[in-house]
């Protein structure tokens, strides 16, 4: 594919575009507290808050990775529409009882829960943890959008810009645009982005079902090009289906990022509406991003599984080689893809300069030498990650797994934590470790699956168990656990 | 008022209830995987099944989170002319 000089015009002006909502959103700025930089002084209201819950939740990986998945695995992958659907069902554990606390004691990171909620000698091996966990989880998610916003870059450009000049470049400039403007800008840039991806997906996916003759045409091809892309999944697959469900529902979750937008809600009304307009979202965006992979298999013959990450722009590049209207549209669409891609990167870097300065480091300031700190460690992580997104051996699902499996093991924390108010530090301590240690043991030894269950969901039960067991084991002691109830939520209404 | 509230609880403890059904019905685990295809609004039957589960999934998921309470709190304290340092209020013990 090459949109020639065009290419490079149309990204210069999407990045123009960026930088100038970035120096509006630091005009908007109230101060330079980290609750205004990083949470936009806690002002979203529902239109942004949901477009940028939405642009943060569909990534690189949704609309590259997931269509070279469902290219792979054919009509079983129709699961990525159930799993970012459980996604929004599984806030309703967390969302009705970590807002009002946020909104009370002022929380900016998930540590600054996890420090109301758990105390004793082990709360700050706890917060570390925790936040070390995140913090890899949240570097892996930016390794994942740097190597796509590099692919893209060459592709719009058609080679013009290279993948390196790509990852580095617009690296460079989600820095400026975040340091500058903090969340106003990324959550400003995120509804830009959102509308972007939305429109692209729509007019790319409109083109291939009028190209093939319809849902059934491509049903058709597909079956008869790969059977076994149509037939009823196998028992393995299926368990896998139900543990994919609930590795990405509890994972996703306890994402910084997501957490964070519900402490920068302007309230909990706009917070519940904008969660209601996301449960529809994976159908206008993951379902058909499945099926966009599906029909390729009718077009294309991949044989190496890291080439199916291209083939998204593969029917970019047959669209628009017809010119005219074509040309312009699949451009478009190209640019949405990056704006996906770019609006996720962005978030993540913001949530981990919070997360470093103050859940892993331990700097509770609130003034501008702590918002200071927070832009400084966000810029060195980006930094030390552009070298491993230079290499391109790992394919995007396979980033997405990694770091689902260490982020479920962060649930005990939150999500139980938040109900049971007789939860204690130690065993949560101690769950931890036991299911992050058989988690990453068995990928280490190469075991990513234990009867199509993920190992980070059998680390994770093991994980709850420990916790919970460990709790019970515990002598009951009234004043911890009324304290206890009162920052889990219980008495706090 | 109160009964209002309570209504509003139920009708969102039911459409959560009837999400898990629809999960556990999305997943094809009960058919015979050598059963021979059919096909259905384009879709071989099973995925065209799964699509209405979570078409349902959404609709119900939609109305439980406009049933959902949360709590408004008064605007926090936060900014260096409100709390200088901060820091969140401990309570001491293990929990806290």
């Amino acid at each position: 594919m090459n949109f020639g000089i065009w290419g490079v015009v149309a990204l210069g002006v999407y990045l123009a575009g960026l930088l100038g909502v970035a120096e509006i959103a630091r005009r908007a700025k109230k101060d330079a507290s980290p609750s205004d930089h990083f949470l936009a002084g806690r002002s979203l209201g529902t239109f942004v808050l949901f477009l940028t819950i939405y642009a943060t939740a569909y990534s690189g990986n949704s609309l590259l990775g997931y269509p070279g998945r469902a290219y792979r695995d054919g009509y079983s992958f129709i699961m990525a529409t159930g799993f970012m659907m459980s996604i929004m069902v599984v806030f309703h554990v967390l969302v009705p009882r970590l807002r009002p606390l946020s909104a009370r004691h002022a929380f900016i990171t998930p540590g600054d829960y996890l420090r109301l909620r758990f105390g004793g000698r082990y709360a700050k091996a706890l917060r570390v943890s925790i936040a070390a966990l995140m913090t890899f989880a949240l570097a892996n998610f930016l390794l994942a959008q740097l190597k796509a916003m590099g692919d893209v870059t060459d592709l719009v450009t058609g080679g013009r810009i290279p993948y390196e000049a790509g990852v580095i470049g617009l690296a460079a400039v989600i820095l400026i645009y975040e340091t500058r403007g903090g969340m106003r800008a990324v959550a400003w840039t995120d509804a830009a982005q959102g509308i972007a991806m939305l429109i692209g997906l729509g007019a790319l996916f409109g083109w291939l079902l009028s190209e093939a003759g319809g849902l059934a045409e491509v049903t058709r091809q597909v079956a008869a090009r790969r059977p076994e892309a149509v037939a009823v999944p196998s028992a393995t697959v299926c368990i896998n289906w139900f543990s994919t469900i609930v590795l990405m529902g509890l994972a996703s979750v306890v994402y910084p990022q997501q957490i964070q937008r519900i402490f920068a809600a302007r309230s909990g009304r706009a917070l519940r509406r904008s969660f209601a307009m996301m449960s529809f979202m994976p159908l206008g965006t993951t379902l058909v991003v499945t099926l966009i992979g599906i029909a390729s298999i009718a077009r294309f013959d991949i044989r190496e599984a890291v080439d199916t990450d291209g083939v998204v722009p593969m029917l970019l590049a047959e669209w628009g080689a017809s010119g005219g209207l074509a040309t312009a549209a699949a451009l478009l669409v190209f640019l949405g893809a990056l704006s996906a891609i770019m609006s996720t990167a962005d978030s993540c870097l913001l949530s981990l300069g919070s997360l470093l300065s103050r859940d892993l480091l331990g700097r509770e300031g609130r003034d501008e030498a702590a918002t200071r700190l927070g832009k400084r460690l966000a810029a060195g992580v980006l930094v030390a990650v552009i070298p491993f997104a230079l290499a391109r051996e790992l394919t995007l699902w396979r980033l997405i797994e990694l770091k689902m499996e260490l982020l479920i093991q962060c649930v005990p924390a939150f999500l139980v934590a938040i109900h049971w108010a007789r939860l204690r530090t130690g065993p949560v301590l101690l769950g931890i470790l036991v299911g992050t240690t058989f988690s990453v043991g068995l990928t280490f030894v190469g075991v990513t699956r234990l009867e199509g269950v993920h190992t980070g969901v059998v680390g994770g039960v093991l994980n709850v168990l420990v916790a919970v067991v460990g709790t019970l084991l515990c002598p009951l002691d009234r004043n911890r656990d009324a304290a206890g109830a009162q920052a889990g939520g219980t008495l706090s209404t | 008022m109160k009964r209002d509230a309570s209504r509003r609880r139920r009708v969102r403890a039911g459409c959560l209830i009837a999400i898990v059904g629809l999960y556990l019905i999305s997943v094809p685990w009960y058919r015979d995987a050598r059963a021979p295809l059919q096909f259905w609004l384009g879709l071989p039957d099973w995925v065209a099944l799964a699509l209405l589960c979570y078409v349902g999934v959404a609709c119900l998921n939609a109305l439980a989170w406009l049933m959902t309470e949360i709590p408004e709190e008064p605007d926090p304290v936060d900014s260096p002319s409100g709390s200088e340092r901060g820091e969140i209020p401990r309570s001491s013990g293990d929990s806290r």
